[in-house]
């Protein structure tokens, strides 16, 4: 294996560097910019059993070195997704990565069998933390229990192996990161975004339609490093590792923090070819050091 | 359609009125693939994250205008900019600008465009592109903020400037001046860009004239590429309303589609 590969439940993954959910449609954007197969995995925008249309607008707002968005998980339904936006992702030489949310545990599993039974999926993100949507989603990320069940449910309902993302928005992530694990993940994916809200101070209303969203992107970096370090220290599972990554450097904090591997997400909004100088960068660096991923990976020497 | 990441040096910048810069940009890679109504968005200070949206003014062979009103951080640090300085841009975005009027079925009825304000940056290249004769109707608050008069005159058959308190030119809202230009003659359509009550009174006003209008949308953006969804505005299809994002596949809409909420 080269000095970027790794392995994530037994899926190779050619380098680190894959690109978090919502952040890269399902890959036709970023297409014309740079080969996709360069990535490690793309992970595709959040699934849903039916068509949504999302929340009302605004839909996103700018904070200090953040930004706040309330998409609401608009997508054309997991049939739409396996019919339309597959084969174009099938002409890539890189991980797919089908992220999901149901309302309820049956709904995420029937999802998990439809994907299986496609072909060309790699792995399944379960999301539990979706801030943005009313009902399910972050719901069952907020409690042992609810993140148990839906786990369970996917496990039964495939073999591909299955990542569960994780919500910020919990007192304890470790207790979360268990539940999954007890319940059957073979990896897990923090952080998703953290809950906030902007008020407009002139006409006192708030800026996103849906009132609150998700904050990502630097500003978030912090928190997601100590969730990681927390997380793949306590949990016997891989993790991938998001929030705020837009450099190599970022990208090795979360290495050095327990992280597997990592996604790029919001600086794929800022700069379409994040992705890949991320890589680029890490790729750079390791040949100067002669080391490779895994010899960093949860290699941080903490006090 | 196609859209390229490009270091933009500003070779020329001025200032039309105070808070609003006209620059023209070197844009050897972005401007062969420009068509009206399209937008760039450009990285703005280290300390803001997301780029900002700006219409395409005019272009030329390996240059582009832009116009651009300081409202917040963002355009106010793009207005400060200076002759030399590099801008990062993304460009140019937007599957659906203003159609270019087809003059070669022997229509040579005439294009109106109606402009608020800024909004009036777009349509100069939506006029200098136009195989057909053009009118322009541009609606500014005051004298002090007219904008563009002389440059849409050049290549206008004629322009009707009003002011909202009457100080220059036609007094009242642009849709009163307008409406008496499409009252005289058969216009193709119109052609309209400003802020959202100026675009539903032209939406309402063709309507009722029975003109045909198109509608350039605005709306807060992420990715300018279609990836992230946030840039969500109401249309109405065949199959009912849903969310079009703007910064793919418009900004531009035909009247019809727009849900005025
Ligand atoms: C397709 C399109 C073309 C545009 N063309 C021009 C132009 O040619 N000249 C010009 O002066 N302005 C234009 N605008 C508006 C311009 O993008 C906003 O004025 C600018 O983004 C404001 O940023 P700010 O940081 O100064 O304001 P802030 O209010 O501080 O911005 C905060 C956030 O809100 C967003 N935002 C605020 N106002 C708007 C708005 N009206 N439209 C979209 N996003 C907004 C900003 O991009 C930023 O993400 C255009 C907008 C769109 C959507
Ligand atoms: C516009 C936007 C849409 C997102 N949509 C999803 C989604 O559909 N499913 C999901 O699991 N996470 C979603 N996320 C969360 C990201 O995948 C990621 O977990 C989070 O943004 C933190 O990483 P970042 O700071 O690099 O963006 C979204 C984030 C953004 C900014
Ligand atoms: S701004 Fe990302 S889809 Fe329009």
């Amino acid at each position: 294996m080269s000095r970027l590969g790794v392995t994530i439940a037994g899926v190779p993954f050619k380098n680190p560097v894959t690109v978090a959910s919502g952040t890269f449609g399902f890959g036709r954007e970023f297409a014309p910019f740079y080969d996709l197969s360069r990535l490690g995995g793309i992970v595709v925008k959040g699934l849903t059993p039916a068509p949504r249309e999302g929340n009302r607008p605004p839909r996103i707002a700018e904070t200090p070195l953040g930004i706040l968005n309330s998409v609401g998980l608009q997508n054309p339904g997991v049939e739409a997704f396996v019919r339309d936006e597959l084969p174009f992702l099938r002409g890539f030489d890189t991980n797919i990565i089908a992220n999901i949310t149901g309302a309820t545990p049956q709904e995420y599993a029937d999802m998990c069998q439809t994907l299986s039974s496609a072909g060309g999926v790699d792995m399944i993100e379960i999301n539990v933390s979706c801030p943005n949507v009313k009902e399910g989603g972050a719901l069952f990320g907020a409690s042992a229990s609810g993140i148990s069940s839906v786990v369970s449910a996917c496990r039964k309902a495939t073999s591909l192996p299955l990542i569960v993302k994780l919500s910020p928005n919990v007192t304890d992530i470790v207790e979360m990161a268990k539940a999954a694990h007890q319940a059957g993940a073979d990896c897990l994916s923090l952080i998703n975004t953290l809950l906030g809200m902007r008020i407009d101070t002139v006409t006192r209303r708030p800026i996103l339609g849906n009132n609150m969203g998700g904050l990502s992107g630097p500003a978030v970096k912090p928190v997601a490093v100590r969730m990681v370090y927390q997380v793949a220290r306590a949990v016997p599972l891989p993790v991938i590792g998001m929030g705020g990554i837009s450099t190599a450097d970022d990208a090795v904090e979360f290495l050095l923090a327990g992280a597997t591997a990592v996604s790029v997400g919001t600086a794929n909004l800022v700069n379409p070819m994040a992705a890949v100088e991320v890589l680029e960068g890490l790729r750079d660096r390791l040949d100067s050091t002669g080391e490779s991923v895994c010899d960093i990976i949860g290699a941080v020497i903490p006090y | 359609m196609a859209c390229v990441l490009e270091q933009c040096p500003i070779l020329y910048r001025s200032e039309l009125r105070p808070g609003v810069v006209d620059m023209v940009l070197g844009a050897p890679r972005i401007a062969p693939l420009c068509s009206p109504g399209q937008f760039v968005h450009i990285k703005c200070s280290p300390d803001l994250l997301l780029r900002r949206p700006i219409s395409l003014c005019d272009v030329e062979q390996d240059t582009i205008r832009l116009v651009i009103e300081s409202v917040g951080k963002g355009s106010q640090w793009l207005c400060e900019r200076q002759a030399g300085e590099l801008l990062d841009l993304l460009g140019p975005l937007g599957d659906h600008g203003f159609p270019v009027p087809d003059a070669a079925q022997g229509d040579s009825r005439p294009l109106l465009l109606v402009g608020g304000g800024v909004g009036s940056a777009p349509l100069l290249y939506c006029a200098k592109s136009s195989p057909v004769p053009v009118d322009a109707a541009l609606g500014f608050g005051s004298a002090g903020a007219v904008i563009l008069e002389r440059d849409f005159a050049r290549c206008c058959r004629s322009v009707t400037v009003s002011t909202d308190d009457g100080s220059y030119g036609f007094a009242g809202f642009v849709t009163g001046a307008a409406q008496q230009l499409l009252e005289k003659e058969a216009y193709r359509a119109v052609y309209a860009c400003g802020n959202m009550t100026m675009l539903r009174a032209v939406a309402e006003l063709t309507q009722r004239l029975d003109v045909p209008c198109y509608l350039s949308l605005d709306e807060r953006m992420g990715c300018g590429l279609g990836a992230c969804l946030v840039c969500a505005v109401k249309v109405r299809g065949e199959d009912g309303e849903h969310y079009s994002h703007v910064c793919k596949q418009g900004p531009v809409y035909r009247r019809e589609e727009v849900v005025f909420e």
